[in-house]
């Protein structure tokens, strides 16, 4: 079985299922011993979500090893795949249609992820085209960067203080991606945002 | 990461002596790993962890802050008994990443969020950390951190 608490397989198994029929993006959530919480895919139209949380169990099982209750996964799709989705059939699991917004966020992280992560110079990951205009976005990112911190820590800190205006990092915790993370969790919640 | 996702990067890796040397770590960075901390990441800005308050991040303030862990500037890069060096890579937005000299003369750097690695000093000039601008050293202590 994949052990999941490694970085990279987590990056292997959300590529895995991003390649499946249908799947634009897939995340991960980890419990706090690392093992799969839950599964976030956001689908193309044009397959119910009910095959697609099919698939995702049995590329799980068959690639990793990995059993699942589909009740974990959650299948979001756009407004359009709301429309395609044939008469008289309903969602499984958690499913919840989404936006442009979400569809266009994880388009935009997914570029800045990959096109950053050598990058050191927190300056240089800012300043990247996907960065900012997920900046533009204003706060109707900030839940999506807060659930991305929620997924896995990374330096989502200068976004979040450009868009709000705020720093709850204790200074104590400066440096500290997981402390961080956690500082921006906490406001969030404290605000609503999430 | 995949080396082929490093040399991608980083293409005089291909034409060099290099090896892979940590699995991935998102919690410290290159200047955290050149100052011998692996517990935080490092950079001039709110927010993230520096050795002094940041007046902004120029050369010179990378400078500063490695002066206060005792580094000096100098000027060659070879391996001089008694002293650990660090340099400093540069592009046109300031300085981009740090690497550190080993005992046996090569260089190791974090590469971004990816591994630590160990290299030639200038296998990973080019777009992405710029040029060597600046060498010191320091002498070494023996149970010294950073």
């Amino acid at each position: 079985m994949a052990d999941v608490r490694k970085r990279g397989a987590v990056a292997d198994i959300e590529g895995t299922l991003a390649r499946l029929r249908g799947v634009v993006t897939a995340r991960l959530l980890r419990d706090d011993r690392g093992e799969i919480k839950e599964v976030h895919v956001l689908a193309d139209p044009g397959r119910h979500p009910k095959h697609i949380s099919r698939d995702i169990e049995s590329a799980l099982f068959s690639e990793f090893g990995i059993r699942i209750d589909h009740r974990k996964i959650s299948v979001s799709q756009t407004r359009e795949a709301e429309q395609a989705a044939p008469a008289g059939m309903k969602p499984v699991g958690r499913v919840k249609p989404v936006g442009r917004v979400e569809a266009k966020f994880a388009r935009l992280a997914d570029a800045w992820r990959s096109e950053t992560a050598h990058l050191s110079s927190i300056t240089q990951k800012a300043i990247h085209p996907a960065y900012q205009r997920i900046v533009g976005m204003g706060l109707r990112a900030v839940p999506l960067i807060l659930r991305e911190l929620q997924r896995e820590p990374n330096d989502w800190f200068w976004a979040l203080e450009a868009i709000t205006g705020e720093n709850p990092i204790k200074p104590e915790h400066e440096g500290q991606v997981v402390e961080m993370a956690n500082d921006w969790l906490q406001l969030g919640t404290d605000r609503g945002w999430i | 990461m995949a080396t082929d996702d490093l040399e991608r990067r980083f293409p005089a890796l291909v034409r060099s002596r290099y090896e892979v040397t940590s699995s991935e770590d998102v919690r410290y960075n290159c200047i955290a790993w050149a100052a011998g901390d692996v517990t935080r990441k490092w950079w001039p800005r709110r927010g993230y962890y520096w050795p002094k308050a940041p007046d902004d991040e120029s050369l010179e303030e990378f400078t500063r802050a490695f002066a206060r862990l005792g580094y000096e500037e100098c000027v060659g890069v070879e391996l001089e008994e008694g002293f650990g060096k660090v340099a400093i890579y540069a592009g046109p937005l300031g300085p981009a990443h740090m690497a550190r000299q080993l005992p046996d003369g090569s260089w190791t750097s974090k590469c971004g969020d990816w591994e630590d690695i160990s290299h030639e000093l200038r296998a990973i000039e080019g777009e992405a950390y710029g040029q060597i601008v600046r060498i010191m050293r320091r002498r070494q202590t023996r149970g010294r951190t950073y």
